[in-house]
């Protein structure tokens, strides 16, 4: 009897851990928009948009002294060692842009502003952002919200040779992208995860947004990462709750800050 | 299988009054409505559904086993809904993780109740009908705590002189 009645719990208990479980692994609301399109034509996609951008605005120039080349290239290369395996070739630009923010466009594209360098007081501030900003990439998040957004017969009409206007048109949609809340969550996730792995205290990711907040910087429209979400203390605490493994070591990145900062002031 | 413990006799169906066999089935409806009403509560319905098995538990075994049964039945449906009420408001106002684990969890709340509406409407026409339908579980347990004779046997012992006659 009382065995019976324990088969049974076992068989409930059973039955809906198996159910659960098997909707873990089966995606039921696939995101068909982004799984469209290849990450070559992503890519290629990215390589158009960034062609045109350098041809048009002047806030969106990029800004190519030594000095910033070096510094982004070791930034980028503590965050790409850590990242494992990536299907994205990563283009880091600093563009002469006072607003503090940070874009991404498609196939790996992104765009650091000067302003948000000049916000910062730390190069490991700066990672923060820019490990966010790689999740948005490694998730695929610009591409499906712009397949939302356009379609996925305009995307492709623009590798195909199409209209030089749609071109500009995805672009300036891609510089205002909004991202949703879920989205913001993965990206967080990601990059704490990221800054972990690259020996980047997730403290840094807390202390920038809370001196982001706290200095009331104008915010703008589509401005991602600091979007004026209501969840932005969660965002906060989130990181600031981050556990690291215990043989976490915090190690400072090596490029002289202040040096960086001045040079743009020029 | 029963050893040492003795147990009521199952009524059948041509034993059970109609009023009885309407109040078992009732022990069931009742529970969607509750269910439904508690949707964004669901402490609402079990309030409801305990409320049912109170009034309706000392009618007869079988109305006893019916009522009890749906009520255990929905314990577990009710914590799952609870959990993903939570959980849910929880990704929307406190910023948790929207993952894979609670699509998973939420396909599978939907799967248990839709298994729960369908075996309790299922039960409710067998209850309507006279006849005892046991749940995986659930069944049994009721059954055990409904039929078991206690006080050794003596089906007469139950009943307590309320009503005594005036010489």
């Amino acid at each position: 009897m009382k065995t019976s009645i324990l088969k049974d719990i076992i068989y409930v208990i059973g039955a809906f851990s198996l159910v659960w479980l098997l909707f873990i692994y089966i995606d039921i609301f696939p995101d068909k928009s982004s799984m469209e399109l290849s990450i070559e034509n992503e890519e290629a996609l990215g390589d158009l948009l960034m062609e045109s951008l350098a041809k048009g605005d002047q806030n969106y120039k990029a800004i190519e002294t030594s000095l910033v080349d070096s510094s982004l290239n070791i930034l980028k290369k503590r965050l790409l060692e850590n990242i494992g395996n990536t299907d994205y070739e990563y283009t880091i630009l600093l563009v002469n842009n006072p607003q503090v923010n940070a874009i991404t466009l498609p196939g790996g594209n992104i765009l650091i502003f000067k302003g948000l360098i000049q916000a910062s007081d730390s190069p490991e501030e700066v990672a923060a952002v820019l490990c966010h900003e790689i999740g948005h990439v490694e998730r695929r998040h610009v591409v499906s919200k712009l397949a939302k957004e356009f379609g996925m017969t305009i995307l492709f009409s623009i590798l195909t040779g199409g209209d030089a206007s749609i071109i500009i048109d995805v672009l300036s949609s891609s510089l205002s992208l909004e991202f949703d809340r879920q989205m913001e969550a993965e990206a967080d996730d990601f990059g704490l995860r990221l800054m972990e792995k690259s020996s980047i205290s997730p403290k840094y990711f807390a202390s920038f947004f809370e001196k982001i907040r706290s200095k009331n910087y104008e915010m703008i429209d589509g401005m991602d990462i600091f979007s004026t979400h209501p969840n932005i203390n969660s965002r906060i605490k989130k990181a600031n709750e981050y556990k690291c493994k215990k043989k976490f070591i915090d190690k400072p990145i090596s490029i002289n800050w202040d040096n960086l900062k001045a040079s743009l002031n020029e | 299988m029963m050893d040492n413990v003795k147990m009521y006799d199952v009524p059948q169906p041509e034993d059970i009054p109609l009023r009885e066999k309407e109040d078992a089935m009732g022990a069931y409806l009742m529970m969607f409505a509750a269910l439904a009403a508690g949707l964004p509560l669901p402490i609402i319905n079990l309030i409801a559904a305990l409320i049912y098995f109170y009034v309706n538990k000392n009618k007869s075994r079988f109305v006893y086993f019916h009522s009890l049964q749906s009520l255990y039945s929905q314990i577990p449906t009710t914590v799952l809904n609870a959990v993903l009420v939570f959980w849910t408001i929880g990704i929307w106002f406190r910023g948790y993780e929207f993952n894979d684990i609670y699509k998973g969890y939420l396909i599978a709340t939907i799967v248990a109740n839709l298994i729960y509406f369908v075996f309790s409407l299922i039960a409710a026409l067998k209850a309507r009908k006279g006849k005892m339908y046991y749940f995986l579980l659930f069944g049994k347990i009721a059954y055990l705590q409904v039929f078991t004779i206690k006080n050794g046997g003596n089906e007469n012992e139950e009943k307590k002189v309320v009503n005594q006659p005036p010489f």
